[in-house]
């Protein structure tokens, strides 16, 4: 129970921390700050992913809601992510993480089986994001290059968070 | 963990799936600003406590700057006006009550600059008059285009959006065409559909065409960078802005005085 409301309040600090990065951040038009697909990767593995994916989804919308951007383009690519985690979940980790149902995280795995994983989950995300963002009125060059850099800076800067926000906490709670 | 299988889950994970994939790509092309601060309005209201102490603090640092800038504007118009009366030497100036253009000065309270779509708070909403649809500049620049309103507020869609065009020109010999924001630098725009033959060179001055109701002509956007052919019929020029997006603090809405029976004579053809 305890840790159950640890993990509700720290989706909503994430929620908030991205509501300010959004507002007084500014790295520039190549690069989107996005903790968002931590969050994703924070859902227990044992939960049905139908539900997996309206959290998600809802995650996503909230986001969506209370920043400047196109409502839906967090949602749909948070959902995008759920839907791919387990799959890379299971090509990077072991099938007894798995079976411990434990959270991806910096302590669990270390620098390099971490961003294994959180690497392609990003770029995922961002493929969805900057797809839809205005792949149309872009270059495809401009696009790649921006999904790229969004997924190498934000993997890192969840990898960062990842560590001090789960701590030693690597397991979901049954 | 338990296993899962059986056709019908996986039924119901795919059919969540694109679901939820298809209300989100319905959001996405039907997003606006309008949409989104109907749902949380009253978030937003909070939001905004928040935006204006922020702008309020950045505002304190960058006084300096902004000094500099209203100098610089100052001078110009002071200039502009020296000019006004040599041109009106021995001649009675007829000046119109009834002018085509008036502006309504505005204070942003938020601005965005990172993203493809880029939003823009003003602190006058429909209480002083503006409307959606009038377009927001400065003496440097277009800066956007009023999206939606409430009472105290107005929500400007920036000129660095992907969905933002505006009628440029060359102003030595008067070739216009869309300018649009490319995504990259804040500074940088293109024009596209310049004829081939019309001569464009590097220090040019670019400005507002006046073909739209949204902003008066002659406004100065930039001076061109380069130019490049695109389609054996025309060529794109790189035009660097003078107008800096992300030192923006005092901005007009352009109220036109005509729109609606420019709108009226539109309706007439169409």
């Amino acid at each position: 129970m305890k840790r159950n409301i640890t993990r509700i309040l720290i989706y909503l600090a994430v929620i908030a921390v991205q509501m300010v990065v959004n507002d007084y951040i500014n790295p520039g038009p190549f690069l989107y700050i996005c903790i968002l697909p931590m969050l994703v990767v924070m859902l227990p593995l044992d939960q049905h992913p139908a539900i997996s994916m309206a959290i998600s989804f809802a995650i996503g919308l909230v986001t969506d809601l209370l920043t400047d951007g196109v409502l839906g383009l967090n949602a749909g690519a948070a959902t995008l992510l759920c839907a791919v985690r387990l799959p890379l979940f299971r090509l990077v980790f072991n099938a007894d993480n798995y079976d411990k149902n434990e959270i991806p995280s910096l302590r669990l795995a270390g620098w390099r089986k971490f961003l294994k994983y959180m690497f392609p989950a990003t770029l995922v995300y961002f493929a969805f994001y900057v797809g839809f963002d205005g792949f149309v009125y872009r270059s495809w060059l401009f696009n790649i290059a921006r999904i790229l850099l969004c997924a190498a800076v934000n993997a890192a800067i969840i990898a960062l968070l990842s560590n001090i926000l789960l701590g030693t906490d690597n397991r979901h709670s049954a | 963990m338990k296993k899962r299988s059986g056709l019908a889950d996986y039924l119901l994970i795919a059919g969540t799936f694109l679901l939820l994939e298809i209300v989100s790509i319905m959001m996405i092309s039907r997003s606006g600003v309008v949409q989104r601060y109907k749902v949380v309005g009253a978030a937003k209201n909070v939001q905004t406590i928040f935006w204006r102490s922020g702008e309020k603090v950045r505002e304190f640092f960058t006084l300096g700057k902004e000094n500099v800038r209203l100098q610089q504007e100052n001078i110009r118009l002071m200039e502009e006006l020296e000019t006004l009366k040599e041109a009106a030497d021995g001649r009675e100036i007829i000046v119109s009550k009834d002018a085509a253009y008036t502006y309504v000065p505005a204070t942003i309270i938020k601005n965005s600059t990172n993203k493809q779509h880029n939003y823009i708070v003003l602190d006058r909403g429909s209480r002083d008059g503006i409307k959606p649809g009038m377009g927001v500049v400065t003496g440097e620049g277009v800066v956007g285009v009023v999206n939606s309103v409430t009472p105290g507020f107005s929500y400007v869609i920036s000129f660095l959006n992907t969905s933002q065009v505006v009628s440029a020109k060359l102003m030595k010999n008067g070739y216009f065409g869309p300018m649009k924001w490319e995504g990259g630098a804040t500074s940088r725009a293109v024009i596209s559909e310049i004829p081939l033959h019309c001569d464009a060179q590097p220090g040019d001055t670019i400005s507002t065409s006046g073909f739209s109701s949204l902003y008066p002509a002659d406004i100065p956007l930039g001076t061109v960078v380069d130019s490049k052919e695109t389609s054996g019929i025309y060529k794109n020029i790189t035009v660097d802005l003078f107008l800096n997006f992300r030192a923006l603090k005092y901005v007009y809405v352009v109220v036109n005085n005509n729109r609606d029976e420019l709108n009226a004579l539109e309706e007439q053809y169409r």
